[in-house]
């Protein structure tokens, strides 16, 4: 058996999810300090790719960044790079579709702080930088991992966006949910069956540890009450 | 060394105007309701919040100003703040909360170990502020906010949220803590007692307005208004309309005399036996009131204190009133009155009386109990007459020979009728102003 799938899917999940959990945790620090109507409007277009089918963000995405289109055409032409039908294409399709996913974790563990705890760093002399990596994302480690888990387990399952922007080439493109998707095309079922138990397997640790990981976010939160 | 504080901030439909000084080693006191913007104003001086316009000074230097265009962040104020729930930070040890103020290597390894020791944590340096008791979490607050070396302390209502046997310790605590330091000092509350016991000065804040600060005992002895004495706990508050020499009190069809000199009553003035006015139908400015017209008038607001209203002696001039309830406090008896003269149901007078026969637990005899009663004899089982023929007609002489069965003072019932007598150096009276109550 070929494992070049499985180990594309990982990959690609583990570059977007690094990518995303910075995003997020950047985009619900900042969006949260914002004006209401500001913070409204930013939160309904920050969502939207975890309601909408990923073939939209797929064209989306394509719209951007094909050979012929404003970004793709000019890193083709400073570059020389196609930015499609690569298999670091897919890396954007799932940071678009999972983005969502760490920013409302992400902001909702934030919601949850204290901000007494904050204020109490600064007043005591250290910098925001210091307060927000030492202070919030500790106090908030639980939600934030989570945010985390869940981005990358929707990462590896991606297709729909992933499909449009890398295509399947066997040896170069292929994922896990591509490769589900040729196989049963061409009648493999045994093959594709292989894959499905694969792709099950792993989203099932995954979300276990989500739920783990939530479970004690709660047990902590009680303990803060008292 | 001191605070000086003025500032204006939009707190959505009201605002903040806080106006103040605090001087080096003198605590000031911020005594008001919740919701009237103790908390928003001790943010503003450490940076938390960011005040519309105004000026904050501390020791000489600017800490905000917004004409010029000054706003240091928190982190360069030295202001230290002492959060209601101390806002220890959770993972952390007791030693890494405390080092936390303590960025500079050389510093921290030479005054943590010394802080803990000062504030007794040694022996719970490793652990995390959720497995200390309430006085260990406000010990590692106060050597976490020392350790920062601050040059001011605001104290953000720092017992509030504690039990009573608890919050007598921590408050002893924190008076030894903070004996030593040497800077100004904004200890906000809503509980007078606190102020009073920890503060010299104190500044009373209500809708977001602070009035200039005072001497605590000023201030409890003679409020300058509504708001005052309100906050320095007078029960009894009216509105009235004040003649040249005496207070009529519409609600309660009562017009009560005024020592002659009127705004704040010297010692010496007694009130006019004749001046009370027991008809609720006479008509308002007759008594004593010689010009009698309405432009002598000017309403007012009528406070005076519970325990400034006492029964009346035999003969002494009156007014009577219905009980109307009667309430068994810890530290006396509340009695809730009706005037006589009033109409309709107007708002209950209030009068304090301390318990009779003199609880050993409680507050010490007063003037309703007989002369010769001390808590010795109860305790003896002897009850015996004073001395001297009259007992005081306050405690009818029928209770001292009656076994003690309630601490209400015999006579005492509520639909009964009781003379009421109140002195008229007791009274405060207010500018009305646009306030209503």
């Amino acid at each position: 058996m070929d494992w070049f799938p499985l180990c594309n899917s990982l990959r690609i999940s583990a570059i977007s999810t690094v990518a995303v959990f910075f995003l997020g945790l950047w985009a619900a620090q900042e969006i949260a300090r914002l004006p209401r109507l500001a913070k409204g409007a930013l939160d309904v277009v920050l969502t939207l790719p975890l309601v909408l089918p990923p073939t939209v963000m797929g064209w989306l995405l394509l719209l951007l960044m094909g050979p012929n289109r404003p970004l793709g055409a000019f890193v083709g032409e400073v570059f020389g790079l196609r930015l499609v039908m690569q298999w670091w294409s897919a890396v954007f399709a799932t940071i678009a579709v999972s983005f969502p996913l760490m920013y409302r974790t992400a902001r909702g563990a934030f919601e949850a702080f204290d901000p007494a705890l904050g204020d109490a760093g600064r007043t005591l002399g250290r910098s925001d930088l210091w307060v927000f990596w030492r202070v919030k994302l500790p106090c908030c480690r639980q939600g934030v991992l989570a945010g985390a888990v869940l981005a990358f387990a929707r990462a590896l399952g991606e297709y729909g966006a992933t499909s449009m922007v890398a295509g399947y080439t066997p040896g170069r493109t292929a994922t896990v949910s591509t490769t589900v998707y040729q196989l049963w095309r061409t009648g493999d079922d045994a093959g594709a069956l292989r894959w499905v138990l694969v792709n099950i397997a792993l989203s099932a640790c995954f979300l276990l540890a989500v739920n783990l990981l939530e479970e004690r976010e709660r047990r902590a939160g009680r303990r803060r009450q008292g | 060394m001191s605070l000086i504080v003025d500032i204006r901030k939009g707190l959505g439909p009201t605002s903040l105007h806080a106006a103040f000084t605090v001087a080096a080693g003198e605590p000031l006191a911020l005594l008001g309701p919740s919701g009237s913007g103790k908390s928003v104003t001790l943010k503003c001086i450490a940076g938390i919040l960011r005040p519309d316009e105004g000026h904050i000074e501390l020791d000489g230097m600017t800490l905000f100003d917004s004409a010029g265009h000054i706003d240091l962040p928190p982190q360069r104020r030295q202001v230290g703040y002492l959060f209601q729930q101390y806002a220890l930070f959770p993972h952390m040890t007791v030693e890494q909360n405390i080092a936390a103020a303590l960025p500079d290597r050389a510093r921290r390894e030479k005054e943590l170990p010394e802080l803990l020791r000062r504030f007794r944590l040694e022996g719970v340096s490793r652990q995390k502020p959720r497995t200390l008791s309430g006085g260990e979490q406000q010990r590692a607050a106060l050597a976490r906010l020392l350790a920062s070396h601050p040059r001011c302390i605001l104290l953000d209502e720092p017992l509030s949220a504690l039990d009573a046997p608890l919050r007598a310790q921590l408050e002893l605590e924190l008076q030894t803590a903070l004996e030593d330091f040497s800077g100004p000092m904004v200890w906000v509350t809503h509980d007078r007692g606190e102020a009073w016991r920890n503060c010299r000065e104190v500044c009373v804040i209500h809708h977001g307005r602070t009035r200039p600060p005072r001497a605590k005992e000023d201030l409890f002895r003679a409020p300058r208004d509504l708001v005052e004495a309100q906050m320095g706990g007078v029960e009894n508050v009216f509105e009235g309309v004040k003649t040249s020499n005496s207070v009529q009190l519409p609600q309660l069809g009562l017009t009560l005399p005024l020592p002659s000199a009127p705004s704040q009553p010297p010692p010496s003035a007694p009130p006019s036996p004749s001046a009370y006015s027991e008809k609720a139908d006479e008509k308002p400015g007759k008594s004593g009131d010689i010009f009698g017209d309405s432009l002598s008038k000017s309403p007012v607001f009528v406070a005076f204190r519970a325990a400034a209203l006492r029964p009346a002696a035999p003969g002494e001039s009156a007014f009577p009133c219905e009980i109307i309830r009667i309430i068994d406090d810890l530290d006396g008896i509340s009695v809730l009155l009706r005037p006589k003269s009033s109409e309709k149901d107007p708002p209950p007078l209030r009068m304090k009386l301390p318990h009779s026969p003199p609880s050993s637990v409680l507050s010490p005899p007063q003037s309703l109990v007989p002369q010769g009663f001390a808590p010795s004899d109860r305790q003896s089982g002897r009850l015996a007459p004073a001395d001297a023929g009259t007992p005081p007609p306050a405690a009818p002489s029928s209770s001292v020979f009656s076994p003690p069965r309630s601490l209400v003072p015999q006579g005492f019932a509520v639909g009964q009728e009781l003379r009421v007598a109140l002195a008229g150096e007791d009274i405060f009276l207010f500018e009305k102003g646009d306030i209503s109550l």
